[in-house]
């Protein structure tokens, strides 16, 4: 199991905005078909990055502030952020070596 | 939860037989079940009866929206869960429930196009039960169809998608309704004609 966070507009600040390590963000929602096929990847990155990347979830039914805030207007999509700022986005269900090699650029 | 478990081919030829088997009432009467879920039986012109009522009080435009807001979380939700359950393939899951759609009589769903690479899906409605129920109408009345289906589209592409309905048959007369969905993101460009949807240059 690794330490997949589950964010919301409540913590989205703390937990994302101001986290000293790099965050990835999958906004999602229960009802998206090509979540459901990213949401394994998105599990085994957490593991595979464990120490050098927060990795969480943000249902963006639940929590739409922050899914317009950002102007995510399909799901899935990554957002990576770095001290507070967005800085990759990546939209779809595209191959894990994609995300990989889209993180391992900003890390 | 879904227990679908038949050949799906099977069920897109004859939906409505299949689904009656699957009907059941809760053992103490007064609900019925299907897949898990709650379902009742009600005749198109109470839902219709309705939507007249509403639209004189609120106005077509504001229950056509509400109607097709509604709808079109139902159609992602059912969808979610056809895609969880069911492990199907995305133009599979629309034929399922364009199949669910027929098989409830809403109408005879036929999809005439579907390209998820460019988020765009068309279909025709044949025997609307909207529309037939509604008689003569100046706008298209198959709001309830178009949401739920824009719902269907959403669910299977991840992305926001727009629906419209062309061609009402409570508009134009007897001939199938035509719904045309593609991302919202293209709906100002869209320009589209009976058979295909054409994204205007900038």
């Amino acid at each position: 199991m690794g330490s997949l966070a589950l964010f919301n507009e409540d913590s989205f600040e703390d937990e994302v905005l101001k986290s000293e390590v790099p965050v990835l963000v999958d906004f999602w929602a229960e009802w998206c078909g090509p979540c459901k096929v990213i949401a394994p990847i998105i599990e085994q990155i957490s593991i595979e990055y464990e120490g050098r990347l927060k990795v969480g979830k943000l249902n963006v039914d639940e929590s739409p502030q922050v899914a317009s805030k950002f102007g995510i207007r399909g799901i899935p999509t990554l957002l990576l952020f770095r001290q507070g700022k967005p800085v990759e986005q990546i939209i779809g269900a595209v191959p894990k070596a994609q995300i990989v090699a889209k993180l391992n650029s900003h890390l | 939860m879904f227990v679908y478990s038949k050949d799906l081919s099977q069920y897109i030829l004859n939906p409505f037989c299949i689904m009656l088997d699957d009907i059941d009432e809760i053992p103490e009467g007064g609900a019925l079940l299907y897949q898990g879920s709650r379902y009742m039986l009600l005749p198109p012109a109470a839902l219709v009866d309705f939507q007249k009522s509403m639209e004189d009080k609120l106005g077509t435009e504001a229950v056509s929206q509400a109607l097709y807001s509604s709808a079109l979380r139902q159609g992602r939700y059912f969808t979610g869960k056809v895609l969880d359950e069911l492990s199907l393939e995305p133009d599979d899951a629309v034929r399922y429930m364009a199949a669910l759609a027929r098989g409830m009589g809403w109408g005879r769903i036929e999809i005439t196009s579907l390209d998820i690479s460019s988020l765009t899906l068309e279909l025709e409605a044949f025997h609307s039960a909207f529309a037939e129920e509604y008689g003569k109408a100046k706008d298209p009345v198959c709001s309830f169809i178009r949401g739920f289906f824009a719902g269907v589209w959403q669910a299977v592409t991840g992305s926001e998608v727009e629906g419209l309905e062309m061609h009402c048959r409570a508009v134009e007369g007897p001939s199938p309704c035509i719904f045309v969905f593609a991302g919202s993101a293209d709906r100002k460009k869209l320009r589209v004609s009976i058979s295909q949807v054409k994204v205007e240059e900038d």
